[in-house]
């Protein structure tokens, strides 16, 4: 990949906190209202079904209490939040020359047009709230491979998008979800067919370029039975000095045999709020993995779950977080056993910089009746300076007594001696911290694409200068 | 709850009015009635209660155990399940209450010499009224939440009631630098059917060091029955404590103890929380490492069975620097029985050098059992060494096959294993009638 495509830039030199002059074609007014949410339905010609559905979420979401745990929120005022901006007239080109210039560049920058001739299988690109490109490789188009904007899919596949819309996250899941539910704008519609194995990812990019602007992106992922997909979703926006939100709803269906693998690497700038719900269902013999990487926005709570719902479906969670100063990142991942001889594990590794704080939340339920259940779960926290915090919340719910449930974590700082080695064999001190970092989240970086892998390192080592001695 | 209550405000000025207390005292009470009248219960939805339900619990459905005047009974008028304790125990003293009354009391002339002080509380008020004072409701009192349960008030519900309504209380004070290491006892025999409220405060001196046992005795089963219990321990700097509450009540009793330790420097506790008996239990254990150097060894065991339901919650909040805890608790299940482990290590911002650990291991013995664990981290220091474990699991296939091949029966085999389980514990306390009479109690439980 070239070297303009940074995917993560962690810390306190954010390269994509560049502002287009892009201006909306339609922007909602401030706040949430029944008036909103009929505009944004509205402007994407829906049919009734739909705005009765957004509608009774808003209802759910005006019923919820905000959460009493978990990151600080006082500092998000929905108020104060754009809930709908349609940068464009054109929707979901099928070419970058259709979308228009000055949101090309933007991508441009960002590298994507370049990333999808080299190594992608599909692109789908959302600018502010609504998708502005979408493209998948022709061979995958011929064996069917569905990769549109979820307006396009509701438009044009509207029984397969009725048929799982909103099944494996309902409204009424949490206040967030509600939210979503009520003024979702774009995200990515997709389904396998039976038995097509797709080899390059597909990715999705989302960009938030109006200040004070919520993006609710929704996206569905149907991998049919004995089908393969990599989905991954990457997110920048500009640092303004007021502060934005993101809240997105993901579901995805893996069916008998299916494997898939849904990667995010989330850059936001440190004024996001980041909200997401992300759950997957696990049919039999089928495997879905979650890799989620933390590393932008100024607070993110967001756990990407796995219900396994059928005999000898498996999943995994890789979880990477870094929290530099003014960052709060609570992540984890939730795995719920509710059949027989189900697996999975939870890997997660956070490093905390400066003032930083990460935490781990998490959730292991074992219904009763699920037999033979086996999972494991490891946290590691890695504190890099003295006011550097972390926390670690797993809850383990345990209802059946053939389950083998095991949980370890630790937290322990950059290590004097291994540093004192590694000087000692010629490294200097930045070097060898930044190689005793590396070496702590191998174990999630190495599932990363190769692209990704070598970004993540070489800004590790970009951080790590000067952060010790 | 109900909608006519049992407790009330005056109540608690007839309480205090007929324990003669000192008006500081009742100003306490007061005060804590305040609390405890204006918080809700909590409820399933408290994430700290998120577990245990305890709408069934009759708090205000109970008379409250009143004190009554009695005179002093000779050893063979204890109720037997005491004298049996009493017989193993091999204690070097030790006070017997039945109810609200201390009823007998046995303390060797040696220890009383050297002014350490094993009495109800309301005699110490008399007798040490400056000590009492200075340490009572300092560790548990209705702001004692720490981190993010501050967000959630309602903790401070139970233990409001009792500080506001306790009836007795044992009062143990080993005077600076006196050290005594067989074991001071101190039995509860509760009858039930009644609300019960005690609390103990344990003061140990800089430099002394003290062992004490706690146990809550009661006939087998009783109908619904409250139990309050707090424990407050202070720990003066190079204190030694050992310290264990056992609680072995019948069916139909609720029990619910809080207890908290302040830990001077260099200071030393021991600490061990068995649950075995009583319908609903739970039992909030926290150290407090307020003194550099401090040391909290906190270990817990329980096994439980038919309907049972047991809850544990742990807090290490470390305060200080270079001091170490260590949990470790470790229980069974079986039956429809449930068990609720979490726990919190909490590091403050300049708790550097901080050696913390957790170990919370639980094993399943039938499918209708359930175990719940939440072991939790909140680091604000970087220069420490934390670690937290947990695993909820059957008895290990492996094992059994083994112990099968050699010819034991199956129940034979997972009996072992269970024993194996607990004895990690067990093997961590030095006090072999105390271990011998845990191990009994687990005997019995394992064959039902």
């Amino acid at each position: 990949m070239s070297d303009n495509f940074d995917v993560a830039t962690i810390g306190s030199e954010y390269k994509y906190g560049f502002v287009d002059e892009v201006k909306p074609v339609f922007k909602a007014e401030k706040g949430l209202n029944r008036r909103v949410v009929e505009a944004i339905s509205y402007h994407k010609g829906e049919p009734q079904w739909m705005l009765d559905f957004r509608l009774r979420a808003l209802e759910i979401f005006e019923s919820k209490p905000m959460p009493r745990w978990g990151g600080d929120l006082s500092g998000l005022n929905l108020d104060e939040i754009y809930f709908y901006a349609k940068p464009a007239e054109v929707r979901d080109a099928r070419s970058w020359d259709e979308v228009p210039e000055e949101i090309r560049r933007t991508y441009e920058r960002l590298g994507i047009p370049e990333a999808e001739r080299k190594v992608l299988a599909g692109v789908g690109a959302q600018y502010d709230s609504e998708m502005v490109y979408h493209q998948v490789k022709e061979e995958l188009q011929r064996l069917g491979v569905i990769f549109v904007s979820i307006e396009e899919g509701l438009k044009h596949h509207e029984d397969l998008f009725r048929e799982y819309f909103a099944t494996v996250i309902p409204p009424e899941d949490n206040k967030f979800a509600a939210l979503n539910s009520a003024v979702w704008s774009g995200g990515s519609f997709v389904y396998v067919p039976k038995g097509v194995k797709v080899e390059l990812p597909l990715q999705a990019y989302f960009r938030v370029n109006t200040a004070e602007l919520g993006q609710f992106e929704r996206t569905i992922i149907i991998v049919d039975e004995g089908a393969e997909m990599h989905y991954i979703e990457g997110c920048t926006a500009p640092t303004y000095s007021t502060d934005s939100f993101h809240s997105g709803v993901i579901e995805i269906i893996v069916k008998e045999g299916a494997k898939s693998r849904y990667t995010t690497i989330q850059n936001w700038s440190h004024n996001m709020y980041n909200l997401v719900t992300q759950r997957a269902l696990v049919h039999k013999d089928a495997y879905h993995m979650w890799l989620d990487g933390n590393l932008g926005s100024k607070l993110t709570m967001k756990y990407p779950s796995s219900y396994l719902i059928e005999e000898g479906a498996r999943s995994d969670i890789l979880s990477i977080a870094f929290a530099s100063t003014g960052q709060h990142q609570d992540a984890g991942g939730k795995l719920i056993f509710a059949a027989s001889n189900t697996s999975g594990s939870i890997v997660s590794k956070s490093i905390s910089k400066g003032a930083g704080r990460s935490s781990y939340r998490g959730l292991i339920k074992v219904y009763e009746g699920a037999k033979h259940v086996k999972v494991n779960v490891e946290c590691d926290a890695l504190l890099i300076n003295e006011e550097s915090r972390t926390d670690t919340y797993p809850y383990m719910e345990i209802e059946d007594d053939t389950a083998s449930v095991g949980h370890e974590a630790t937290v322990s700082r950059l290590n004097d001696e291994q540093i004192f080695y590694l000087q000692s064999r010629g490294l200097p001190e930045d070097e060898a911290a930044a190689l005793i970092v590396r070496g702590f989240i191998e174990p999630v970086a190495k599932e990363l694409p190769l692209e990704y892998a070598v970004e993540l390192n070489r800004l590790i080592e970009l951080e790590m200068e000067g952060s010790v001695g | 709850m109900e909608l006519t209550s049992t407790l009330s405000r005056d109540l608690v000025l007839e309480v205090s009015k007929k324990l003669n207390e000192p008006q500081w005292l009742l100003e306490q009470r007061l005060a804590a009635w305040e609390t405890f009248a204006k918080l809700p219960y909590p409820t399933t939805r408290t994430e700290e209660w998120k577990y245990t339900d305890i709408t069934e619990v009759p708090f205000e459905g109970l008379p409250l155990e009143e004190p009554t005047d009695v005179p002093l009974r000779t050893r063979e008028e204890l109720p037997e399940a005491v004298q049996a304790r009493i017989a193993q125990a091999d204690l070097a003293g030790f006070v017997v209450f039945v109810g609200p009354q201390l009823v007998y009391a046995e303390l060797p002339e040696e220890l009383t010499r050297q002014g350490v002080v094993l009495t109800s509380l309301h005699e110490a008020l008399k007798s040490h009224p400056k000590q009492v004072q200075g340490a009572l409701f300092k560790t548990v009192n209705a702001s004692d939440l720490v981190g993010s349960q501050k967000n959630r008030p309602e903790n401070s519900k139970i233990p409001a009631l009792g500080s506001a309504l306790f009836t007795h209380g044992v009062f143990l004070y080993v005077p600076q630098g006196v050290e005594f290491s067989k074991p001071l006892g101190v039995f509860k025999y509760l009858g039930g059917n009644a609300l019960s409220v005690g609390r103990t405060l344990i003061v140990s001196e800089a430099n002394s060091q003290a062992v004490y046992i706690e146990e809550y005795i009661s006939p087998t089963k009783v109908p619904a029955s409250v139990n309050l219990s707090a424990t407050e321990l202070v720990l003066g700097s190079g204190a030694r404590v050992r310290h264990a509450h056992i609680q072995t009540l019948g069916e139909g009793f609720y029990h619910f103890h809080r207890q908290r330790a302040h830990l001077g420097r260099d200071a030393t506790l021991n600490d061990l929380v068995v649950n075995m008996g009583a319908t609903i239990s739970r039992a909030e254990v926290q150290s407090q490492m307020l003194g550099a150097g401090s040391y909290s060894e906190m270990l817990g065991l329980y096994f439980t069975a038919g309907n049972q339901h047991v809850d544990h919650y742990t807090l290490q909040h470390h305060v200080a620097d270079h001091a170490y805890s260590d949990v470790l608790y470790k229980g069974a299940a079986k039956d429809r029985s449930r068990t609720v482990y979490a726990g919190l290590i909490k590091l403050e911002p300049g708790a550097q050098k901080t050696d913390a650990y957790q170990t919370n291991r639980n094993l399943l013995l039938s499918p209708d059992a359930r175990a719940d664990s939440v072991p939790q981290l909140e680091i604000g220091a970087n220069d420490v060494k934390c670690s937290h474990g947990s695993s909820t699991a059957p008895v290990d296939a492996m094992q059994l096959f083994y112990l099968m091949s050699r010819g034991l029966p199956r129940h034979v085999g997972q009996q072992i294993l269970v024993k194996a389980h607990l004895a990690d514990v067990l093997t961590r306390i030095p006090i072999e009638p105390l271990r011998q009479h845990i191990e009994g109690i687990i005997e019995e439980k394992v064959k039902l």
